[in-house]
């Protein structure tokens, strides 16, 4: 964009779009511009009060008692920990994925084949193995493979064709799901004739993750690990910093004699397979088989989690925590006064919008400096 | 009752499939002429899928409380065009990114219209239901045989898609504005060099992406009469898929999305019949027909970039 345009794009807006005349000093400005994923979050609270208020309840006690509902007792304390694993571990994909230029849209299929491909490696091993650390161990790693070989469709067609990752992905998603539902049918091959609904094998006690506190489990763990490991990936190891190139310009990437096509692969099976980890994770601890009825809604919310955490592992650590907050304070707000639950849906999406918003302004200071 | 799979080649079923085939072609053809709009002047809306479960809410809700399926619509019109004005003002006034801005809006649009549903309705045993939009033959036309049931005996919406992706093709490729709307996406300085208002077109895109892609949303609910959560379905992605391979022409997209609704209509008939596949099966074929055309599309891209 030439300069000129520039200029009358400034002029066009209908707001002010810097902060200097406010007579504040620049270590305020800076610190309001670091602090912008605050303020998209109070925006989207805002946005969420006023939701709450048409649906008749004082905002004030909605979100005490979702404060409350997330973090009251030690008990709800463990649930939004249950909730915040899968959360991390789909951030933390999603922000290799994206840190790539790989927008990875298909984090509800991956996990889903990942749950498949847990429980069933699992189950089988559990029949020769007695020992469930081995047998976990086999069930997380047939997740985060089957969940990365299904993220691999949309890379290779990326690099190969220059198809766009998001629609393959999405419509992975679907096609996923679906040969799932097959698989555990009356029909499939992964169901246990003696059940009259279509679920997949039971697991036995072996083959259970752990729970440690409240239903809280060994995936916790699992997810705490890879936060070091997607840390040292993008500061330490040279794969890390060819992802950030090919994500910033794949033509500059490719010139200087990176291969950017082996970084969006990588990229995209660990992304896949994060998720596909974080669905073995939750159906081998807290659903001990795959029921059709699962609903793997962080396969979407990973990814406002991994923008608000500013593609950053540590800043996703704490998005997560307050996705997961936020999603089981939904749910016992939905107890306490029988509103649905996806209102927190709406307030996570808004999120992004308003960050997105913010965002424009801290790159045009930037600009400007 | 299973069917004998037989009467699948009986041409009677075959029109009838070919019918609900055209008929089921429809939200992707609304959106799908928006969306084509809206890329030509170089701004891909990927928040369809949202911009389509509201649509279908506010169209199913607004009919419900004033009685009037025209009411009801031209709700779900509006909210498409607030919608996609959000995108704009991301993508458009602030230069955000796209994708994300397009996401966004897909989990605001699905999220929103699913809260608003159970908050106004809450869970009930039977899922309330509004009059649905009914065929409406058009007079002598559906009576010529064959084209007549296929073509002239559908409901009104098919029609305005059907017509407005024909005048969409008409303004794209024969206007001044058309024209102006390719330059903008294809070379965004020489058009603005040329003095068009790149940022005021794509706007213009935008509110048309948005309106279309609405009205598609409320073919949803209003052709059957209820809302479901999860009623789009990924059409609102499919469609950004098939704007894709019909080169972002809306002739095109009417005839890619007739294929597409012909497998969606035969999916429904093979399940009815009970052909021996699972209908878990079944149902992947959508969007197992939208992967298979994107990896002819980019196959034939690919050869055409090599000669």
């Amino acid at each position: 964009m030439s300069e000129t345009t520039e200029k009358t794009e400034k002029r066009k807006l209908p707001f002010p779009t810097s902060l200097s005349g406010l007579g504040l000093s620049e270590e305020t400005i800076e610190l309001i511009y670091k602090l912008n994923p605050v303020f998209a979050v109070l925006a989207s609270l805002v946005l969420g009060a006023v939701l709450f208020t048409i649906s008749g309840i004082s905002p004030l006690l909605a979100y005490r008692d979702l404060f409350l509902g997330a973090f009251g007792t030690p008990r709800r304390f463990s649930e939004t920990l249950v909730k915040f694993t899968p959360l991390l571990l789909g951030g933390l994909g999603t922000l290799i994925a994206f840190r790539t230029s790989c927008f990875n849209v298909g984090g509800y299929g991956q996990i889903y084949i990942g749950a498949l491909g847990g429980v069933v490696v699992a189950y089988l091993a559990a029949q020769v193995i007695p020992f469930w650390p081995v047998n976990i161990l086999l069930g997380a790693s047939a997740g985060f493979i089957a969940g990365g070989l299904l993220a691999f469709i949309p890379a290779i067609m990326k690099t190969e064709l220059s198809t766009s990752e998001v629609v393959t992905s999405v419509m992975l998603n679907y096609i996923a799901v679906y040969v799932a539902w097959f698989l555990i049918s009356e029909t499939g091959p992964f169901h246990v004739p003696e059940d009259y609904l279509p679920v997949s094998w039971p697991l036995p006690e072996n083959a259970k993750y752990p729970q440690f506190f409240g239903r809280l489990h060994v995936g916790f763990l699992f997810a705490v690990i890879a936060i070091p490991l997607v840390w040292l990936l993008f500061h330490k190891l040279t794969l890390g910093y060819e992802m950030r190139a090919t994500g910033l310009n794949t033509r500059a990437a490719r010139c200087s004699g990176i291969n950017t096509r082996r970084a969006i692969w990588l990229a995209m099976f660990f992304a896949g397979g994060l998720f596909g980890l974080a669905g073995a994770g939750e159906v081998m601890a807290i659903y001990w088989r795959l029921p059709p009825e699962y609903v793997p809604s962080e396969g979407w919310s990973a990814i406002p989690v991994a923008i608000l955490g500013n593609l950053d592992p540590i800043g996703v650590i704490f998005s997560a925590l307050f996705y997961g907050a936020l999603a089981q304070g939904g749910r016992m707000l939905q107890l306490f006064y029988t509103i649905p639950g996806t209102i927190v849906d709406a307030i996570q999406g808004t999120m992004l919008i308003f960050l997105l918003i913010g965002q424009y302004f801290k790159t045009r200071r930037e600009q400007n400096l | 009752m299973m069917q004998d799979p037989s009467q699948l080649l009986n041409p009677l079923i075959l029109l009838e499939i070919a019918r609900s085939a055209i008929r089921y072609s429809t939200p992707l053809v609304l959106a799908g002429t928006g969306e084509a709009i809206g890329r030509r002047t170089g701004n891909i809306n990927l928040g369809l899928e949202g911009i389509m479960a509201i649509g279908a809410f506010m169209a199913f809700w607004f009919t419900d409380i004033t009685g009037s399926l025209l009411i009801g619509i031209l709700a779900a019109v509006i909210i498409g065009i607030f919608f996609s004005l959000i995108h704009g003002l991301l993508s458009i006034s602030l230069k955000e990114n796209q994708v994300v801005s397009g996401l966004a809006l897909t989990l605001v649009g699905v999220g929103l219209a699913s809260f608003l549903y159970l908050a106004i309705y809450g869970v009930t045993q039977e899922s309330p239901t509004i009059d649905a939009l009914r065929a409406m033959p058009i007079p002598f036309l559906s009576d010529i045989p064959v084209i007549g049931p296929l073509l002239f005996n559908q409901i009104p919406l098919t029609y305005i898609g059907m017509i407005l992706a024909v005048i969409a093709s008409l303004m794209i490729f024969y206007t001044h504005m058309g024209l102006q709307f390719t330059a903008c996406g294809e070379n965004p300085e020489a058009a603005e060099t040329a003095g068009i208002s790149v940022s005021r077109l794509q706007y213009v895109g935008q509110i048309i992406t948005g309106a279309l892609t609405g009205l598609g949303g409320a073919f949803l609910s209003t052709t059957l009469g209820l809302f479901r959560e999860y009623m789009v379905a990924g059409r609102g992605w499919i469609t950004i898929a098939l704007v894709t391979f019909s080169k972002s022409n809306p002739i095109l997209v009417l005839l890619v999305a007739a294929l597409f609704g012909a497998g969606e209509a035969v999916q429904l008939r093979l399940q009815a019949f009970g052909v021996g596949i699972p209908w878990q099966l079944l149902l992947t074929i959508p969007y197992l027909l939208t992967m298979f055309a994107l990896v002819i599309y980019g196959i034939r891209s690919k050869r055409q970039g090599r000669d």
